[in-house]
């Protein structure tokens, strides 16, 4: 029964990282860069999401769309003013990786000062998280939302993306972008939509979490981490790879807690990371 | 750039060069011989916050109160408040400002014994007595000849809740722990103090907040008791997990679960949990004077010993009779410090920690926590 158990927990945890990864995976396809500041379109999700539900008191969804809606337009403004002139002058994946690490840090700094550094918690009271008990299993309602909600998403955005147009264009841009462009594929335009559906995924994720277990400042690297390793080792060109990456990943770190004790925990996207570039860089899956 | 501007960017900088030499030679004039400055360390943002401004309000008490019998060498108290953010980088940092620009006769902090061993050794090195007003952790006791702390080492609560839980029947334990220099210390003492069976003893990173993992597997030991070792950030995650994975076995803290964030947020959740903390002997007219500082009733076990601390800082300083660095620290070890509203009498031993040692349990009902009686 314990096993079930974790077992459990291991998937909703499973499931809140793959679509956090598969948002990060797209951004990184397209624009060929680790764009760090999908942390704080996490960050800015979560943090809005308690400014308009618990110090505002909206109504939850009211503040749910406009949480996601503020997050997607954050990270695509970021794209707009930041990463998209810096494209423009083909500026190298390095100078890409520090103004992203730039933003976020700005980003973190911004909403320690307006919301403290403390862990916030978006849930009215912690009781309203009520639990479900399954079989003798629980899970928080959290948790369960993501197990529902994320295969769905995932469906729909695989559906997107191999199945009409505009997801045969994300596919053109990320194959060769000059190419694309030659062709006719309105890549600037492209890039606006992909930006704004990532912000929203990742400000979904802040959101899930700022209610599950709280966000702080720092959450966003936290976070952010485990989403690289699981891209990385999954297989940066394909779709499903950040998926199966973020498997492997969170079984790798709660088999470490149940073998070798907690304080390892953090140490497993890392070695994961380093034996994959080792062995095999491109990552598992290869388109 | 042409000349017009070269000239303007000139003058600026003759302006600002000159500005601040003036500004410079000024202070250097007029601090030495006006006020006494103490400095103050603790976190007052992240995640001991509540603790730490509460102690901040506490030790504002203490100036005022001293200020208002005459000062310290006939002159007036000031302290000047820095944040350590309860971390061993920043407070070094802090610390050495406190030193260094704001030339403070003697420290009082940190709230954090991570903060404390960061800054101990530059007020070591810089002979500059610092008092720790809520460390706890072991190693204190050996961070200098400069360093003191009123309250005591951890090394005397893990003996006294090993006893308790013992008393209590309380025989298989599980305990999770916070790897920071505070947790650790009062692990290595816990685990050797306590007699009875220690049926898991892990530990987790000061970031995690997911324990489902290691909450499923300890439930299914079935312990008699849990030993939790965190502070707020950690603590409410946690205890909401428990809850969730219907845990009903007895959660035990340490003195860091004396801070109200934690049991606000939890609401009934928490109700059950006990933890120690360092005894207080709080008059009504210090509760009072908290009470009208921070506009709520709100008192964390540090701000007492914070009081205190102060309190005792100036004492030394007035027996030494000057500012003198070692005249003041050798005053400190002869303090003899009584009708404090942390402990009833303070005297240090040669390693600057408190002869003596008193421990309470408090127990949290309807999201409060109180003494248990």
């Amino acid at each position: 029964m314990e096993y079930w158990q974790l077992i459990l927990y291991a998937i909703s945890a499973t499931m809140l990282f793959s679509v956090l990864a598969m948002g990060f995976g797209f951004i990184l396809r397209s624009t060929k860069f680790f764009n760090i500041v999908y942390g704080g379109a996490f960050l800015i999700g979560g943090y809005m999401m308690f400014l308009f539900y618990r110090i505002l008191s909206f109504n939850f969804f009211i503040a749910f769309i406009l949480s996601i809606l503020i997050s997607g337009l954050y990270f695509l403004f970021s794209y707009k003013f930041i990463f998209s002139p810096l494209l423009k002058q083909k500026a190298s994946n390095f100078v890409l990786l520090i103004a992203s690490f730039g933003l976020l840090t700005a980003t973190s700094a911004i909403i320690g000062m307006f919301f403290g550094n403390q862990t916030t918690l978006i849930a009215r009271h912690l009781s309203d998280i009520y639990t479900v008990n399954i079989f003798g299993t629980v899970l928080n309602i959290i948790q369960i939302f993501a197990i529902v909600i994320s295969p769905i998403l995932i469906c729909i955005f695989a559906f997107v993306y191999f199945k009409t147009r505009f997801g045969r264009a994300i596919r053109a841009i990320e194959d060769d972008k000059e190419m694309a462009e030659l062709v006719g594929v309105p890549s600037d335009k492209i890039f606006l939509a992909i930006f704004f559906i990532g912000g929203t995924l990742a400000g979904l994720g802040g959101i899930a979490e700022g209610f599950d277990v709280g966000i702080m400042p720092s959450s966003a690297l936290f976070y952010m981490l485990p989403v690289i390793v699981a891209t990385v080792v999954g297989g940066i060109k394909s779709f499903w790879g950040a998926i199966l990456g973020t498997f492997i990943l969170v079984l790798a770190q709660k088999l470490t807690i149940i073998f070798l004790g907690g304080s390892w925990e953090q140490a497993v996207p890392f070695v994961i990371l380093i034996i994959m570039l080792l062995f095999r860089p491109e990552g598992i899956l290869k388109k | 750039m042409n000349k017009t501007w070269k000239v303007i960017v000139w003058i600026v900088i003759v302006v600002l060069v000159v500005w601040g030499a003036v500004a410079l030679l000024n202070k250097n004039s007029i601090d030495s011989s006006e006020t006494i400055k103490i400095g103050f360390l603790g976190p007052l943002t992240g995640d001991l916050a509540t603790p730490g401004i509460n102690a901040q309000a506490a030790v504002s008490i203490a100036v005022d109160e001293i200020n208002k019998t005459g000062g310290v060498l006939g002159k007036k108290l000031e302290v000047v408040y820095e944040d350590d953010l309860c971390t061993g980088a920043t407070g070094a940092n802090a610390i050495s400002k406190l030193i260094n620009t704001d030339k403070v006769v003697a420290v009082l902090g940190g709230l954090c014994s991570g903060a404390t061993l960061g800054e101990a050794p530059i007020a070591e090195a810089a002979q500059t007595v610092q008092i720790a007003y809520c460390s706890t952790a072991p190693a204190v006791s050996q961070a200098g000849d400069y360093i003191f702390r009123n309250v005591p080492s951890d090394f005397f609560q893990a003996k006294y809740v090993a006893q308790y839980l013992t008393e209590k029947g309380k025989n298989n334990v599980a305990l999770l722990t916070v790897k920071n220099d505070w947790g650790d210390g009062l692990n290595k003492a816990f685990v050797d103090a306590f007699t009875g069976t220690i049926v898991v003893n892990d530990s987790f990173d000061p970031n995690t907040k997911d324990f489902k993992t290691q909450l499923t597997q300890i439930k299914a030991k079935n312990p008699d008791a849990i030993y939790f070792i965190g502070y707020a950030d950690v603590t409410i995650p946690a205890l909401k997990q428990a809850y969730d994975l219907g845990i009903k076995t007895q959660f035990f803290g340490a003195d860091g679960w004396d801070d109200t964030k934690i049991w606000d947020e939890l609401g009934n959740i928490g109700d059950g949990a006990m933890y120690t903390i360092v005894g207080t002997n709080s008059s009504d007219a210090f509760k009072t004077a908290m009470k009208a500082k921070l506009g709520k009733d709100d008192l964390i076990y540090c701000s007492n010993y914070a009081y205190d601390g102060l309190k005792i800082l100036a004492n030394a300083i007035n027996k030494a009779g000057s500012t003198d660095k070692v005249a003041v620290k050798d005053a400190m070890y002869e303090t003899n410090y009584t009708n404090g509203v942390g402990s009833k009498e303070v005297k240090f031993d040669n390693n600057g920690d408190p002869i003596s040692a008193t421990y309470t349990v408090k127990i949290v009902k309807n999201g409060k926590a109180e003494d248990l009686k």
